[in-house]
């Protein structure tokens, strides 16, 4: 057993191509965990892997052993995290297992967003931020000007930030004694009643849901019987172990470890991330704090292009969704698209990874409808409804109020932005709510949006606007009234539901145009003219007309090169397939994604 | 089936043109007999492993055939009838700058029966843009060289769609053509190919109504000056129609030599390297110079065979198919062919299969339903 004062737990903070993965490498490396030689061939493996059985296996929580220049040996547990917005609560129960944090920035490139939002939620969590300047091999490295940018946009003292280069191994000793020296150990403490906070899980199709833990006090071990805090489930220990990065079992996890359990869990929602382990026999009097269930933001419906493969799609989804507890769906029918699945997602970026998998894992082809957000709806005769699919929005005669879901939206910049931030929040019908300077030259500014105007490209619109320095949080606040109105599309003068949409009475008219004139653009030119209107409350706001294919043949056969002319008509004819039968109008997937390319 | 076409690829070329994306080199004319050799040598391995006796045309393609000294593309075709065939049309295409009374005079004796010329446009202007470097005037000036020479068959090919071009200057470019008394007119609907100066400039094909308008005005009026439409891009005066190319869309055999040219063998299709060096090393030691081929199902040689012979506008005989493919191809097609007989772009007459005046247009969605 090793006691707390020998335990680091951290995790590393990083842009995408500033080098985490490198460096997580070079940590396993040095400190023997996996042999040199055996790394790329232990990652290509579990890639391999990956594809093959359509799981995500990635190195989530890894225990390598270092013995320091003080003579000692010490456990550190390197706790990876996700990297988007969409994943904010992932991101900050990782970073709630953890004491503190490798903050790597890339000596060319400086600090990004993204690096930023994960800064800010370390900070939250009280950890203690080792600054690592990586790259500092390459031609362009500015290793000064990186931590006076360090300085100046975060705060953070930088007279010892290490300077490395994960590719070329140096500086990985000093990061090493870092982490022992300044990253405090654990205190919790080991007699006390049971807390392991969950903060990831994976499903092993062997061992069911394995929750990954970080006990806080107590211990866990191997027969215990365990109770989830959030939904009172009791359950028995089959295994609890550490990650070498293989699952390696133990007997024991003490207050201050980091691993997993195995107790013949079905199903990923019964190990909620955030939720709190405790001893069914001596439970603990408070869950840790900072639980909640994912809550969908958005939601779209998802459709086979080929009727026939629904049910393929439903197997694909409940298999995606053992793995995944933050993914809802339930069935749904469009008259124009048959039977598919309303689906609930995190964000934009959950939405667009989990169609890929299920088209790339399963081998479908998938249509997916544009994203909604959860409307509620009080009819006339005080039914209250919740709406996320804008074509079974009821009547407006039938409608008494009609409220769309608000986010508190948290943006942290330097003070140079403020006037872009606030004009694209004004933009997107923000509220103003406060603005704090966090240093002389960084703000926080809180702003009340409506979800549905966050969810498309509002974080890409920040970043461009704030060339990249401006970072993002929001939480679901609530519900308000709003003037909306459905918006509906008709193709060759039929109403396509699944191309419905909600929006607000002011920007109708040119939204409708707008998207009127983008489907124009999508749907290709068939054998008759097709009309294309948007229509609010049955009155027709804007038209436009695909006009029939008039044009479209073979030049010639130079020199009787058929092969390259018959490959060239089966491909036509393959793209064709991609596309949905409407009625008598075929209907490209591009097009129902149209609304979200649309721009007022 | 024995081998019916013959088809020589001349890949070379004086100079390179915008919209150009066939296998063609510049090279200085000393370059040009280490290929003549090659070639010579490939025609001759084909003589050992086929029987070409039955070959009905010949036709020499580029490039620029006439890029070659007479005397190399007489020597290439007297290797050719060596093994004993008599066509009945023998092509060669020809740049108009690159041609003169001497020069055909020539390929006439040696046996060449039949000149194909490319004009592409009587505009000055849409020549030097297309990188043509022969002004309007060579082109009357190479019909009438040809006919001086001898050659009574002779045919003109003309690009429309160009970058610039109205329906007005086409109508001119279609008068000009028509005024020459050719006896044949190949109309090519420009395609911007990606690896071509064009392509990489980013210039745009015409709209499509401008396309299907140019089309529509040649088919209108061609017929009055004497040229039938026989095939979508292919206008003829009666008995003038080439066989070369009727051998393509009659999906007869046809073998092609040279670098990159195409053969078709039965169920057997295969192109040959478009690299020189690879080419003339490949014949040099008695190997096929192979770039791809493939061996086709049934299923595919018979909807080529529909979507080839539906080119023609005297359509595809039912009867005849069924003869020679196994089944009729309303078994095979039952509801395509419904379909597209009810959307007006196919007819049925005579036991034959054509396309209407509108499927001329809508060829490639036709042939969708047959690949």
């Amino acid at each position: 057993m090793t006691d707390q004062s020998h335990i680091r737990n951290f995790c590393i903070i990083a842009h995408i191509d500033h080098g985490k993965s490198t460096l997580a490498d070079r940590l396993l490396e040095y400190t023997g965990t996996v042999a040199a030689r055996d790394m790329s061939q232990q990652l290509l493996d579990s890639m391999d892997l990956e594809q093959e059985r359509g799981i995500t296996i990635k190195l989530q929580a890894v225990r390598l052993k270092y013995k320091a220049h003080d003579g000692e040996e010490y456990i550190l547990n390197l706790i990876d995290t996700p990297g988007h917005v969409d994943f904010n609560y992932e991101v900050s129960r990782s970073l709630a297992a953890c004491e503190g944090a490798l903050l790597v920035v890339d000596a060319a490139q400086g600090i990004e967003a993204q690096t930023l939002a994960n800064v800010y939620l370390a900070l939250e969590h009280d950890l203690e931020l080792i600054p690592v300047i990586n790259k500092i091999d390459l031609p362009g490295a500015d290793p000064e000007g990186t931590c006076e940018q360090i300085e100046e946009v975060i705060g953070l003292d930088t007279s010892d930030a290490i300077m490395a280069s994960a590719k070329m191994g140096i500086g990985t000793e000093d990061i090493l004694e870092a982490i022992v020296k300044r990253i405090p150990p654990p205190k919790g403490d080991s007699d006390k009643p049971l807390s392991a906070l969950i903060f990831d899980s994976k499903f092993d199709s062997y061992r069911g849901a394995i929750p990954y833990l970080r006990v806080v006090d107590g211990s866990i071990r191997k027969g215990m019987q365990i109770q989830m805090m959030s939904s009172g489930k009791v359950m028995d220990v089959t295994e609890v172990g550490v990650f070498t990065p293989a699952a390696h079992p133990v007997e024991v996890l003490n207050a201050g470890e980091v691993g997993y359990l195995a107790a013949a869990i079905k199903n990923v929602t019964d190990t909620r991330v955030g939720d709190t382990v405790t001893n069914a026999a001596a439970p603990a009097p408070y869950p840790l704090p900072g639980y909640h269930p994912a809550v969908p933001m958005v939601y779209c419906g998802l459709y086979p292009v080929e009727n026939n493969d629904y049910d393929d799609l439903k197997d694909a989804l409940y298999k995606l969704q053992l793995n995944d507890a933050a993914l809802q769906f339930e069935q749904e029918n469009s008259l124009a698209l048959g039977f598919g699945f309303r689906c609930g997602f995190l964000g934009l970026l959950h939405m667009e990874i989990v169609k890929e998998r299920l088209e790339r894992e399963y081998g479908l082809t998938l249509l997916i409808t544009a994203p909604s957000v959860n409307y509620r709806a009080t009819c006339t005769n005080g039914e209250v409804l919740y709406v996320s699919n804008p074509s079974l929005l009821p009547q407006e005669n039938k409608l008494a109020l009609l409220e769309e879901p608000y986010v508190k939206a948290t943006i942290m910049s330097p003070s140079d932005y403020i006037g872009a931030i606030m004009e694209l929040s004004r933009e997107r019908r923000g509220e103003f709510i406060n603005m704090e300077y966090m240093t002389p030259t960084r703000v926080m500014i809180v702003y009340d949006l409506p979800l549905s105007e966050i969810i498309y490209d509002f974080f890409d619109q920040l970043k461009s606007r704030t060339r990249g320095y401006a970072s993002l949080d929001y939480e679901l606040d609530g519900y308000r009234s709003s003037e909306l109105v459905k918006m509906d599309i008709l193709v060759n003068d039929q109403v396509v539901d699944a191309l419905s949409v909600i929006v607000h009475k002011d920007v109708a008219y040119r939204r409708g145009r707008a998207l009127v004139e983008k489907l124009r653009s999508l749907i290709p030119r068939q054998m008759f003219e097709i009309p294309v209107q948007a229509a609010v409350g049955g009155r027709v706001i804007a038209r436009e007309s695909v006009k029939a294919m008039r044009k479209d043949v073979l030049a010639k056969c130079y020199g009787g090169d058929i092969t390259r002319k018959r490959k060239l008509l089966e491909k036509q004819k393959e793209g064709k397939k991609r596309m949905k039968q409407v009625g008598n109008v075929e209907i490209p997937q591009e097009a129902f994604m149209a609304v979200l390319e649309v721009k007022d | 089936m024995a081998v019916s076409a013959i088809y020589v690829h001349i890949p070379f070329c004086r100079s390179k043109c915008n919209y150009c994306d066939f296998t063609s080199y510049v090279q200085p004319p000393s370059c040009h007999a280490a290929y003549v050799a090659a070639l010579r040598q490939e025609i001759a391995q084909w003589q050992q492993r086929e029987d070409l006796s039955a070959v009905k045309s010949i036709y020499f393609g580029g490039g620029t055939p006439t890029a070659l000294k007479a005397e190399q593309l007489a020597e290439l075709l007297r290797a050719l009838l060596a093994g004993g065939a008599e066509p009945q049309e023998l092509t060669v295409e020809a740049n108009p700058e690159t041609v003169d009374a001497a020069y055909l005079t020539v390929l006439r004796e040696a046996g060449f029966n039949r000149l194909s010329l490319g004009a592409q446009s009587f505009n000055a202007q849409l020549l030097r843009d297309m990188g043509r470097i022969h002004g309007p005037e060579k082109i009357g000036a190479a019909v009438a060289a040809a006919r001086t020479a001898g050659f009574t068959n002779c045919g003109v090919d003309l690009i429309y769609g160009l970058p610039g071009q109205t329906l007005a200057m086409w109508r001119e470019d279609l008068a000009a053509a028509a005024a020459l008394q050719t006896e044949h007119l190949s109309l090519y609907s420009l395609q911007v190919a990606e690896d071509t100066p064009w392509g990489r400039a980013g210039v745009a094909e015409a709209e499509e109504e401008l396309s299907a308008q140019m089309l529509e005005l040649a088919m209108d009026y061609l017929p009055t000056v004497g040229l039938r439409q026989y095939e979508i891009a292919n206008f003829a005066r009666p008995g003038c129609e080439s066989r070369h190319n009727s051998a393509y869309w009659q999906r007869l055999d046809y073998l092609g030599l040279g670098a990159a040219a195409a053969s078709c063998l039965g169920a057997h299709r295969w192109r040959n390297t478009d690299d020189l060096a690879d080419y003339a090393a490949a014949v040099a030691s008695g190997r096929q110079p192979l770039a791809e081929e493939e061996q086709l199902t049934a299923a595919q040689v018979r909807g080529e065979a529909m979507f080839l012979g539906l080119r023609l506008l005297d359509g595809v005989d039912a009867a005849a198919f069924a003869a020679r493919y196994g089944s009729a191809p309303q078994q095979i097609w039952g509801a395509e062919i419904d379909e597209l007989l009810a959307a007006g772009l196919l007819v049925q007459e005579a036991g034959k299969y054509r396309l209407t005046r509108r499927g001329l247009l809508l060829g490639n969605y036709v042939f969708e339903h047959f690949v």
